[in-house]
């Protein structure tokens, strides 16, 4: 295990970038941390400041987690990079404020998001500072891309335009309700699902979907015994994975080290 | 006595059902959602979220009333807020691991259900809204039935999406089941309105 | 929510029977409200055809505007509306109904949510003011263009519940009631044609009538037990049953077959629940007649009671199978 952590393959920005932040974009294909953006990203403005306090945060807590905190059990460090995280938010308020003042408690409540979490965990504490910080900057674009077009498209149909004058009234104020942004994260979910399955179909993976198992069990066969039954719990415990999520960068990291084990 | 009673049946079902804090403000959706697909493990989710929703409730608004600590701006308050969270999640975990005996697995579903948006947000909603320590109480049992009622219902939704085999391809999975809860949401928002906590 | 799909056929006379049922509504409402009720319809119906074409034939290649539906939604929705809403807003609620709630599940038959009720609960969520709006009759009788500024709000019969008045109960109010000269929505005011629906629906199929028999002896147990107004327990139950759209949801929306159980008594409790959870919301909700929000609310909740109901094993079988009432 030391031995691999020495040998970890460098992760290509680029390529981290496109597939951490699109290809298997945190929210649209993995729902986590939507609910600032549900709830908060009702304004381009709004949008931006999301998309900015998770990057800082995200950063922070990555490096702070590869850094340190990989010799800590796990339900400690959990903890201390969860204290971290205030204080990167009350650390930058003002700044973010300066962007956009009316995010109320969801400003704060970013340093429990998710993201924040499942990234340290999955990610940050099993690999390098440079890989961290790569991955932290990819998950970071595609939820701040996903947060500004959900902010853009509320506050067009609130004003009717992007970026309206200070005194511009708004003219549906529904469209500040939560299941206005879960709608429009639907579409974009599915824009973005058609574009995978046309462009990168190797790539498509969805947590939610049936695995091919579950879904011969639950469409095509009628007559289940006792020990199709099994087979259908452990399809159930495979697919159905709470803290597994499967990740574009970390694949990236294993797939290589494995790769470069059987070359050895 | 009976006055402080009915306050606080009335503000756990406000949580709960006139304005679900999970699905119509959106606090622990991503948890609920993800939590949802494990149907075996709902009690554990269900109870351990509703334990850290009602003592982070009852001891940050325990806090609030110390004189000294009741005027400070909101970050110091909700930094103050995330160590007692800190301090309640690190004791139930000792209390788990070492006297429980409790598995990896449970410890790491553990730390999910107390570091999400639901938990740390009743602090701040107590708060700003004035709430005394009853109300605070019934607002923290409320937001964890909110959060197993919200998972109940996505998981119906979960089930009704994967047996449906005409789903066109490219809504199959996450934005079916976005759309889902959106109109869960939607359904559930007529009660109380554009009205949100916070 | 049923265990089975439905087939095709039974789809095509389900619907049916609902444009049916909506043009004898609209026939009445075009006597009251004149020539803005047919645009009303007219917008609604054309929106949801539009979008259906526009998603499931062009997009998904799939041929299911024979069975209907696009056609039940738009006159659902429109017999929803007052007929001085602008007309946008019933294009709008057409087009959520078509894309947002049948689109992404497949077709009609699978669809988790009722469109229609989707569709209404959208606009009554975006524009309440022009959803919940009524015209005073002489007002839309006489028009025959829109002119939105022309009318004058009447009061309808739940405006009058939430201000503790009441209707008075002689020749004259329950000859209001029956031919529907109060104001409302376009096809929920005239008690004679919601009844002649129902004897249409008992004659076709009488077992579509359980979970609106369930709906309207809860909602006016309810309003029997728990009256709004001080005119006696009697005025209560009949001024909350013709009220707003509580019977016309009853009639046309809760015993949508899709979302219906399909056991006799679980359909008489799924209108019972229904009923209760229609009078909770009207008594406490913001909204003016929230009624229609039962529809998506029951959608929601039911399948939590009925997976824990035994019944028989046909769901593993994933089979089409015709369910016929």
């Amino acid at each position: 295990m030391a031995k691999n952590k020495k040998e970890q393959p460098k992760l290509k920005f680029r390529t981290a970038l496109f597939k951490g932040s699109f290809i298997h974009n945190p929210v649209l294909t993995q729902v986590i941390g939507i609910c600032p953006i549900v709830a908060a990203a009702t304004t381009t403005k709004n949008g931006i400041a999301l998309a900015v306090m998770t990057l800082l945060l995200l950063v922070a807590a990555e490096m702070l987690t590869s850094l340190f905190l990989k010799k800590i059990p796990r339900w400690v460090r959990i903890a201390v990079y969860t204290l971290s995280s205030a204080l990167v938010t009350a650390l930058f308020e003002p700044f973010i404020t300066s962007i956009s003042s009316n995010l109320g408690i969801y400003l704060y409540l970013l340093s429990v998001n998710a993201l924040i979490v499942i990234r340290c965990e999955k990610f940050a504490c099993r690999t390098t500072v440079r890989n961290s910080l790569v991955d932290a900057v990819a998950c970071s674009v595609g939820f701040g891309a996903v947060s500004i077009i959900v902010g853009a498209v509320r506050e067009f149909i609130t004003y009717g335009t992007v970026f309206p004058e200070a005194d511009a009234l708004p003219k549906i104020t529904a469209s500040a309700l939560p299941f206005v942004g879960l709608l429009i994260l639907g579409i974009l979910a599915a824009l973005h699902k058609a574009y995978i399955i046309r462009f990168h179909p190797t790539e498509e993976r969805d947590t939610f979907s049936l695995s091919s198992v579950e879904e011969k069990i639950l469409l095509k066969d009628p007559g289940l015994g006792h020990k199709k039954k099994k087979s259908r719990k452990k399809a159930s415990d495979d697919s159905f994975d709470l803290i597994r999520p499967r990740y574009s960068i970390e694949d990236v990291v294993t797939k290589k080290t494995e790769r470069e084990d059987s070359d050895a | 006595m009976l006055k402080v009673f009915s306050d606080m049946l009335i503000t756990a079902l406000y949580a709960m059902v006139v304005q679900n804090l999970v699905l119509t403000a959106s606090y622990g959706l991503s948890e609920s959602i993800r939590t949802a697909k494990r149907p075996k493990h709902f009690v554990m989710y269900g109870a351990s979220v509703t334990f850290f929703c009602f003592f982070t409730s009852l001891f940050c608004s325990l806090i609030c009333r110390i004189p000294a600590l009741s005027n400070l701006p909101f970050k110091i308050s909700y930094i103050i807020f995330i160590v007692v969270l800190s301090v309640l999640y690190l004791s139930a975990g000792a209390f788990c691991k070492k006297v429980l005996h409790a598995d990896k697995k449970f410890m790491n579903s553990l730390s999910m259900c107390a570091f999400n948006t639901l938990v740390i947000a009743l602090p701040g909603i107590n708060l700003k809204a004035g709430s005394t320590v009853g109300t605070a109480v019934a607002l923290g049992f409320g937001a964890g039935l909110a959060f197993v009622l919200s998972m109940v219902l996505i998981r119906n939704g979960m089930r009704h999406i994967n047996k449906n085999p005409h789903i066109p391809e490219f809504f199959k999975g996450t934005p079916a089941l976005f759309i889902y809860v959106s109109l869960i949401a939607l359904a559930l928002s007529c009660i109380s309105g554009e009205a949100l906590f916070l | 929510m049923q265990k089975t799909l439905i087939s095709k056929e039974y789809m095509f006379r389900s619907n049916l029977d609902t444009v049916i049922v909506c043009l004898a509504l609209l026939a009445v409402g075009i006597y009251l409200n004149g020539a803005l009720a047919v645009y009303q319809a007219l917008v609604c119906v054309a929106s949801c055809v539009l979008c259906e074409l526009l998603g499931f034939h062009v997009l998904l290649k799939k041929k299911t505007l024979p069975d209907l539906g696009a056609v039940a939604t738009g006159l659902i929705i429109a017999m929803l509306l007052p007929s001085c809403a602008p007309l946008w807003v019933g294009a709008c609620a057409g087009a959520f109904a078509i894309l947002a709630s049948k689109l992404p599940f497949g077709d009609g038959r699978n669809a988790p949510f009722l469109p229609a009720a989707a569709g209404f609960c959208f606009a009554a969520m975006f524009f309440p003011k022009e959803v919940f709006t009524f015209s005073a009759l002489s007002d839309a009788a006489n028009t025959l263009f829109m002119n939105e500024e022309g009318f004058s709000a009447g009061i309808s019969l739940l405006d009058m519940l939430r201000s503790g008045d009441s209707l008075t109960l002689n020749v004259f109010g329950i000859s209001k009631l029956l031919s529907g000269k109060i104001p409302g929505a376009i096809g929920t005011v005239s008690l004679v044609a919601l009844c002649g629906a129902a004897g249409y629906i008992l004659v076709r199929e009488p077992k579509r009538l359980l979970p609106s028999l369930g709906f309207l002896i809860s909602s006016g147990l309810f309003a029997f037990l728990f009256p709004r107004i001080n005119a006696g327990r009697l005025t209560s139950v009949v001024m909350e049953i013709s009220a707003g759209s509580l019977l016309f949801v009853a009639l046309i929306m809760i015993n949508n077959p899709v979302n219906l159980p399909e056991k006799s008594h679980l359909k008489f409790i799924y209108g019972i629940l229904g009923g209760v959870i229609a009078m909770l919301l009207r008594y406490f909700s913001a909204l003016s007649d929230p009624c229609v929000f039962t529809v998506l609310i029951k959608n929601a909740l039911w399948p939590s009671f009925y997976s824990k109901i035994p019944s028989d094993k046909k769901m593993s079988k994933g089979k089409e199978s015709e369910v016929c009432g």
